[in-house]
Formats: structure tokens, sequence, C-alpha cells
């Protein structure tokens, strides 16, 4: 089998051309938890390794959580969506948000932020993948923030507020970039708001573009470029066509 | 398939590092990039759109030198991780000659780990290919996250769940801090060049 065959005498070669290309790497001295004797097969865990104090980790990247925690299963979930829109993981998603706003219907804070992920859920379970590349974004943001309260209940009213009048802004934004995005030629689609209330897309006007971010004008403009040139294609092959006739 | 330029006795090696998404695929080819910029002597490319998700790919090329007689030149690509641009990810595979399986250690991503493995099985047989036959180095990356106290798998869990059948080359890494990114790379070097060994001698 080639992957445990580093081609006899060539593979040997290679190795050693690499050793002297690539050879003088500090961080090859000390590998994380591997058998040093052979690097090539990942020895046993190193049991005991020292845990170091744990050191409480915002990053929607780090596994912070408890085995019991409530929230447990919405990470695992976001991160599952991260990786796969499918139909399972979006009802998986709404199911567990339904679960846990009933959970914490009585704490308002957490409540909305639950209806941000549930919003914004809905809008990617409805669109997949056409789903605008920021939506996976916001889901992370809204989570972050939701777990930043969920896991410090001392915090402050006014700062929990503070965290969420700051998603319910980054979700407004949001819609409005979807709407704008929908109005460059995909169909119109509805986003459901936190409150409840829906938008449907309307075509911008023509000044739109010049308010918008940089990079959102760069997609616009694009979209513009790549409708032009399918037109002069098809002129060009309407008078390709009438010259063959 | 390697690209081999008899006349010229040139080699084009192809080498994607696959895996979930925010699993470090990016941050390996930075890392090597980074470290060992004097002797790439090459830019990396990197498409991006939309903050700091790679939708496309990122891509490393240099050259190893003469071997047996040929110039061997080794391009290392990344894929999206999003299953969104599944249809890049398999073309990006189009062509590979190895692969590097980013697993991402963290508990919570244990199962997204043998999602992506399975992805790439089945993207591999759209192009005829098959995970058992092909140059292939599994790297468990993220383990310093231990250090700071997050849970993470063990290196025997993931070894059970990815590589009980396939019994490739493995590694324990943390591309962030560069502990045996360059192993990975090239140990996956020398099994691609070594499987084309009938076709350079």
């Amino acid at each position: 089998m080639t992957t445990k065959d580093d081609g006899g005498s060539l593979g040997a070669e290679v190795s050693s051309r690499l050793d002297e290309l690539f050879g003088d790497d500090d961080s090859e001295v000390t590998p994380v938890s591997i058998d040093s004797s052979d690097a090539v097969s990942v020895a046993a865990e190193s049991k005991s390794m020292a845990k170091k104090a744990a050191k409480p980790s915002l990053d929607t990247t780090a596994d912070n959580l408890g085995e019991d925690s409530p929230i447990r299963n919405l990470k695992a979930l976001v991160f599952s969506i991260d990786w796969e829109i499918t139909d399972e993981t979006m009802m998986d998603f709404l199911a567990e948000i339904k679960r846990l706003k009933q959970k914490y219907k009585d704490d308002k804070i957490l409540l909305l932020f639950l209806k941000l992920h549930e919003s914004i859920g809905k809008y990617i379970k409805a669109k997949k993948a056409r789903a605008h590349p920021d939506a996976m974004k916001f889901v992370a943001s809204v989570y972050k923030n939701f777990e930043k309260v969920f896991l410090a209940p001392g915090m402050k009213q006014s700062r929990k507020k503070q965290l969420l009048t700051a998603e319910v802004k980054k979700f407004k934004d949001f819609k409005q970039r979807v709407l704008l995005r929908e109005s460059t030629g995909e169909p119109v689609n509805v986003v459901e708001s936190a409150a409840g209330a829906t938008a449907k897309a309307t075509k911008p006007d023509s000044g739109v573009a010049l308010s918008l971010e940089t990079k959102e004008a760069i997609d616009y403009i694009l979209e513009e470029i790549k409708k032009e040139i399918k037109a002069e294609f098809h002129t060009l092959r309407q008078i390709i066509k009438n010259l063959g006739a | 398939m390697a690209l081999i330029n008899p006349k010229k006795k040139e080699v084009q090696v192809k080498i994607v590092y696959y895996g979930p998404g925010r699993g470090g695929k990016t941050t390996n080819l930075e890392y090597i990039n980074k470290k060992f910029k004097k002797r790439i002597q090459n830019e990396m490319v990197t498409v991006k759109t939309y903050g700091d998700r790679t939708l496309f790919f990122d891509f490393l090329p240099f050259d190893i030198g003469e071997i047996k007689g040929h110039s061997i030149k080794v391009q290392l690509y990344t894929v999206p991780g999003q299953v969104k641009y599944n249809a890049t990810r398999r073309l990006v595979l189009r062509g590979v000659d190895g692969l590097v399986f980013v697993a991402d250690s963290m508990d919570l991503r244990r199962e997204m780990n043998i999602r992506s493995l399975q992805n790439l099985k089945e993207n591999l047989e759209t192009f005829n290919k098959n995970i058992f036959n092909i140059p292939l180095v599994l790297q468990y990356n993220k383990r310093d996250l231990e250090e700071e106290g997050i849970p993470i798998l063990s290196t025997d869990t993931m070894q059970r769940d990815m590589n009980s059948r396939l019994k490739a080359p493995s590694f324990a890494a943390s591309a962030v801090k560069g502990d045996n990114v360059a192993a990975t790379m090239k140990k996956i070097i020398a099994l691609t060049v070594g499987s084309l060994r009938k076709k350079l001698e």
C-alpha cells in the first residue's frame, strides 16, 4: 500500500533531500504528544501531561463547556452547520433552539439571543448552499456572545444588553446585505427578523452600491460585469448564427 | 496524477491538505511558507473572500531539487472546509497525488472529522481514486489546546475513529505552534514521490 511505502531507495533519497531543505525546524524537536522514537506513528496520548489551570476561552472555536452544559449540544450543532448545511442538521439546530427558548423563557436577554439564532437558522435552512457567505460568520458571532452571557451569570445587565444590541445591529446589517445580494439577481427571499417581522427584498435604486462596504460594492460590480459579458456573448452568438444562416 | 515531463525531466506533484473547516489547513501552509520562506522562494497564493474563511484555495509551490535525474516540483493546496463549496473541494482534488488529512483534535469536532474523511473518500471516488491506495498522512491538529484546559480527543480515539482501517502515517500536531507541521509535509512528499518510483526509474 502506497500510504505505508516511501518507495524504497527513492523514498530515502527524497527524505534525505527534505531533511536538507526543511530539517532545521525547531518545532519538530518537541512534538506535542508523539512517540519521538517514531515520528510516523502516533503513540498513546501522554497521560502525564500536566493540566494547566483552565483558562476560560470565549472563542467559539474552543470547547470550554463542561460535559453536562445545557448549551453543549447547541455548540456542537453550530460547529456541525459550519461544516455541512443539511436539512437534518438545520432541523436539529432549530429544535435545540426551541428547547432552549422554553428553558430560558424567563431570561429576556438569553431569549433574544436565541431568537436571533432562530432567525438566522431559518434563513440558512431555506437557502442552504445559496445562503449569504456571511451567514455562518453571523451564527458564530451570535453564539459567541450568547455563550459569553450564559457563562457569566454575574455579568452586569447593562453589559449583557450591550452585547445583545451589538448582535441585533449585526443582524440588521446582515439582513441588508442579504437583501442587496438577492436584488443582484438571485430570487427574492424572506428573512425573518428576531422580532418576528419579515422583510422582503426590493430592488435597490441606482445609488445603493455607493453606500456599501468596499467588498460588497466589488461583488455588486462583478455581478454587473458578469451580466454585461453574458449579454455580449448572447449578442455575439446571435451574430454568428445569422452569419451561418 | 503527477505531471511528468520526460523532455525536461521535470515532475510536478500535487498535494492537497483536506479536512473540516477551521481545522488548520491554511495555518499549516502559512507556517511552511513563513518558516521556510528563504528556501521556498515562492509566494503563497490565497484566494479568499469574506473575512478569514478560505472560499477557494491556498496554493504553495516549491522545488525540492533533483531526484533520480528529475527536477521535483511540489504544489501544496488546501480546500475550503464548508460543504457548500464541495464543488470547489472536488475540483481541487482533480489530479491529486498525495493527501494530508488535517483533523481537529477538539472534542466537539469528533463527528465533523469523521464526516469530512468520509467526504474525502467519496470525492476521491468521483475521480476513480481510492483512499486506501493514495498516499495519505493524517494530522491530528490543535494538540496545543490541551495546554489551555480545553478538552481534546486523545490520539488513540482519533486513531480509532479515522485510522483503524486506513493505517496511514499520522502525526499529533499544532499548526499554530508549528509542531510536526514540517514533519507532516516531509512525510507526505516522501510518500508521494516514492509512489512515482516506477515512472521515474
